[in-house]
């Protein structure tokens, strides 16, 4: 039985110990952004400490006996947002808010923004973690995004500019699928509660199963950093050690292992969707086996292996069941962190001399892989794409807006010449017409021109008789 | 108290209209802050009937005109207008105050404010308007208003088109679309017999035969002034040309007018099964609108362009919201007009600032901001983050509720793209923000911070972006009493 906050009173302690998780590092965020140059070096020290705190306030809700926690009805037509606590999600959230801590205490250089951001999406991760409804867990995962956005600013140069663009828009084409499975969940079930709409979901037909999936995995698959989509935690590069080695390395990634666990069953429910996931991770291993046997550069390392952990994911989860994303994400926790913190110091170092030739034919073999790998058909494709679109808008502005084709002046010349063809009459009258008004209104002109105050005054005249006419209809 | 302030809304801009022309020599340098007083009195009146809506009163003021037509002239205000009204008066006031500081006293001046008081007066008078006859006229006293700040005032760029060709364009195409709705509107009058929308929404009797024919005039109509693609061919030049407070004003009030005109007229007078044919054919030209907006959005140098093809963008979003004929859907449409006039007030402010601070406006020649001018550039976030639907920002909102109507309405797959789409809307935000405020100063620019006229209502916008993005609810209240008025009465 679930206790609810208005079931189990008390809930003072739930609330006040959410707020530690939650609210605590984002307005520690909002102090250090405040004083960010007066802090210095001691602003890790304090982000540590908070993340610290928060990670002891996530550790006693997963001890408290109410398992559910109404907030506020922030949207009206969809319902409160609900914390929902305990479980794997609960110590999921545990585990990441640790490992920030560690990461800071252990971080030995720190932009000034690094500890905000951090503490912005632990903030935000937490949230999406503990997450009873659907629209808690979209907003508090769009703010995670946004961290991850901003963290490329802290570069500081236009090339941080673009990687920022590149990772937000990643980030964001995944929340796209999440939006559209969350608001199709939200159509059958009547309610954006995370187990009612995931039980109506599975009642659903298989082809509204399917896209539901399709929209999750798609969140999934970007988040965990799957191969093709494993490209964007590169733009972390040259961020503070916490950004890359939490943020991108493990924070984002474990967000979409647990939306994996919660996905999975309903995923699992459509046959030959799973059936396709399991072969689209098992291709991506292979390839980014493949991909490791040619000798991928060092500064790439950690990528690839968030790749792969990204990809033996997606396959373990509709193949052993949900409980294994998570024993993976818990497993691959130190890992990840030791890959990331690696990468982290090889980063600007040059690719190692002396790497092995992998043999002939498996070089073959690579070279072709790695063109998918790369991404260079699949940027092909999406450039291709993406010029077919500006191309039709290109055509569409130049036929609809510049005329150039000459359609309107074609069209607006030929009726002209119709009308002047067929009503000969008509078109004296009209111009006998256009000359006696042209007339009266250079009379009109004459007579008024430099007598601004003088036609003014008339009008306000003739406006206050109007409006005495129109006020005597009305009492 | 309510029909004087009912009353106050249209005679007060009017009257200091009128003295601002007539005394202009020496009103000459208080031009501004009259028109300010007066245009702050507008929006406390707006309050007022405010309160008197929520007591379940809906102020109404008649007067016979020809009796032997049965035509009266009226005034009106329900919770179809109300949201609207607001939007229009606070964007005029916000757009006057910001015209302190960006329009340079001259001996003109006072005209210049006085045309702003009557382009506001336009926009009032239309959502306030009870019958055919005052809703037309000042339908076109909005249009005629705001031509000549253009023709008169305008900033055309070099290389560009002439104020008086892109007037001449704005003009001529938006009253095409005016006479669209004075079509339909002489249609409904000589079926029906009465051309108050009061008496028409009680029971229009309308030949069942007619209603596809008036829906068309309104929608292509409404559409015009909306700016829709293919419709929208006025709306980058007259934009672009336009000055500042005029380009504020038309893009974040303006255009919200022919959304009014759609719920006032097809969505008020007809039910939802008469209606049930355009749906898919206005979810449709919805997308295509988002995209193309956004697609020009990405591919314009100019900065002020820029904005204005986003405006295409999200009248899209407004009309697939509008198009769903769910109640999701047009709530989140017109919350997204009021949320759009926020953010694309504040955008365009944005661009002012910029271009006051550094004399440029091309995009290539700008960069590096962010430094020079810390403010703007906060500004210039929080407004393209809203725009690009960031929560918890305002048009976060808007759009989950026009999403959410889309997936209602059961075009499961449109409603798809729709959403998809927006990642467009993403992208040009980020491009537009990212060229103007980040990467290396280029050679020669120097910026000066804005003085506080401009600076005040940018960063009261981009407060109201965030508080209205926090705490949507009273405007959901609004909203939702709306559209229990619409579609036959909508559950």
């Amino acid at each position: 039985m679930i206790l609810t906050a208005s079931e189990a009173e008390p809930a003072v302690w739930p609330a006040a110990l959410a707020g530690i998780a939650l609210a605590l590092p984002l307005l520690g965020a909002v102090g250090l952004a405040a004083r960010r140059h007066r802090t210095g070096s001691g602003s890790r020290w304090v982000a540590a400490a908070l993340a610290g705190i928060a990670t002891l306030g996530l550790a006693g809700l997963m001890a408290v006996p109410v398992r559910e926690l109404h907030l506020v009805a922030w949207l009206p037509p969809a319902g409160p947002l609900t914390l929902h606590f305990g479980g794997p999600g609960g110590w999921l959230a545990v585990l990441t808010a640790a490992a920030l801590t560690g990461a800071l205490v252990l971080s030995r250089s720190e932009s000034a923004w690094s500890p905000v951001l951090v503490l912005v999406a632990l903030s935000g991760a937490n949230a999406a973690f503990l997450a009873g409804d659907f629209l808690t867990r979209y907003v508090a995962l769009e703010v995670v995004g946004l961290a991850v956005g901003l963290a490329p600013l802290t570069v500081g140069d236009q090339a941080g500019m673009d990687r920022a663009r590149r990772a937000y828009l990643w980030l964001r084409l995944g929340d796209a699928g999440l939006l559209i499975a969350i608001l199709l969940l939200f159509e059958a079930a009547g309610t954006l509660a995370i187990e009612p709409a995931l039980a109506a979901g599975a009642r659903m037909p298989a082809a509204r199963v399917a896209m539901v999936g399709t929209g999750l995995l798609l969140a999934v698959w970007i988040k965990v950093g799957a191969w093709p989509a494993h490209r964007w935690p590169g733009a972390s590069r040259g961020t503070a050690p916490t950004l890359r080695t939490w943020l991108y390395g493990l924070a984002v990634p474990n967000l979409g292992l647990y939306l994996l666990y919660r996905t999975t069953p309903l995923v699992g429910l459509h046959g030959p969707l799973a059936t396709a996931v399991i072969g689209a991770g098992t291709l991506g291993l292979v390839v980014l086996f493949v991909s490791a046997a040619r000798g991928a550069p060092g500064s790439r390392t950690a990528v690839t292996l968030n790749a792969a952990l990204g990809c033996a994911a997606v396959v373990l989860g509709p193949a052993a069941g949900k409980t294994s994303v998570i024993w993976l994400a818990m497993l691959a926790t130190p890992l990840r962190l030791a890959a990331w913190a690696a990468d982290t110091r090889l980063v600007g170092a040059a690719a190692p001399k002396g790497q092995a030739e992998p043999a002939a034919w498996l070089g073959r073999i690579a070279r072709a892989m790695s063109a998918v790998v790369e991404h260079r058909v699949l940027n092909t494709a999406a450039a291709g794409l993406f010029r077919s679109l500006t191309g039709a808008a290109d055509l569409a502005y130049r036929v609809v807006e510049r005329d150039e084709l000459g359609v309107w002046q074609r069209v607006t010349g030929a009726a002209l010449r119709s009308n002047r063809s067929g009503h000969g009459d008509g078109d004296r009258l009209l111009e006998s017409a256009t000359q006696s008004t042209l007339a009266i209104s250079r009379w009109l002109q004459r007579r008024h021109t430099g007598r601004l105050r003088r036609n003014v005054a008339w009008y306000v005249i003739g406006l206050t008789a109007v409006v005495v006419w129109v006020a005597g209809g009305v009492w | 108290m309510t029909t004087v302030a009912m009353l106050a809304i249209l005679v007060v801009p009017a009257a200091m209209a009128a003295v601002l022309v007539v005394f202009r020599v020496r009103l000459r340098r208080a031009a501004g802050w009259c028109a300010g007083a007066a245009s702050l009195l507008t929006v406390v009146a707006s309050f007022v009937l405010l309160g008197d809506l929520n007591l379940g009163h809906e102020p109404v003021l008649v007067a016979s005109w020809v009796p032997s037509e049965s035509i009266v002239l009226g005034l009106h205000l329900d919770w179809i207008s109300f949201p609207f009204l607001l939007t229009e008066t606070i964007v005029t006031l916000v757009a006057i105050v910001y015209a302190w500081g960006y329009h340079h006293t001259d001996e003109r001046s006072p005209l210049f404010y006085a045309l702003l008081l009557v382009f506001g007066i336009g926009m009032s008078g239309t959502t306030l308007a009870d019958d055919m006859v005052l809703f037309y006229t000042f339908w076109e006293l909005m249009l005629v208003a705001s031509a000549v700040l253009i023709l008169v005032w305008g900033d055309a760029p070099p290389g560009g088109p002439s104020r008086r060709a892109v007037t001449l364009k704005y003009f001529i195409i938006t009253h095409l679309g005016s006479l669209m709705v004075l079509i339909g509107l002489l249609t409904i009058y000589n079926a029906v017999g009465t051309d108050t929308f009061s008496a028409l929404r009680a029971g229009h009797g309308l030949p069942f035969e007619l209603i596809p024919m008036v829906t068309v005039f309104f929608l292509i109509g409404f559409s015009v002034k909306m700016a829709v693609f293919p419709l929208h061919i006025w709306l980058p030049d007259a934009h672009t040309v336009a000055p500042m407070p005029v380009t504020i004003m038309l893009a974040a009030a303006m255009l919200s007018m022919g959304t009014y005109g759609i719920l006032r007229f097809p969505f008020s007078l007809f039910t939802r099964e008469q209606l049930g044919g355009f749906a898919v054919p206005l979810m449709i030209v919805g997308i295509v609108s988002e995209i193309y907006g956004a697609l020009m959005a990405l591919a314009e140098e100019d900065t002020k362009r820029v904005v204005a093809y986003s405006s295409v963008s999200q009248m899209g979003y407004i009309l697939f919201g509008l198009g769903t004929l769910t109640q999701a859907g047009i709530a989140g449409a017109t919350l997204q007009v009021i949320y759009h006039a926020i953010v694309k007030a504040l955008l365009f402010m944005v661009v002012g600032l910029v271009v006051h601070g550094t004399g440029r406006r091309r995009l290539g020649e700008l960069g590096g901001l962010g430094k020079l001018m810390p403010v703007t550039a906060v500004c210039g976030a929080i407004g393209t983050l809203a725009i690009a639907g960031t929560p918890p920002l305002c048009l976060f909102d808007s759009e989950w509720m026009i999403f959410t109507g889309g997936f209602a309405s059961g075009h499961t797959v449109l409603a798809a793209v729709a959403v998809l789409g927006s990642l467009l809307t993403v992208a040009y935000a980020l491009w537009f923000y990212g060229r103007i405020f980040f990467g290396q100063v280029p050679e020669g620019l120097h910026a000066h911070r804005g003085p506080w006229a401009l600076l005040t209502p940018t960063v009261l916008l981009a407060t109201l972006a965030v508080v209205e993005g926090i705490f949507p609810a009273p405007v959901f209240v609004w909203v939702s009493k709306q559209v229990a008025l619409l579609l036959g009465g909508m559950p």
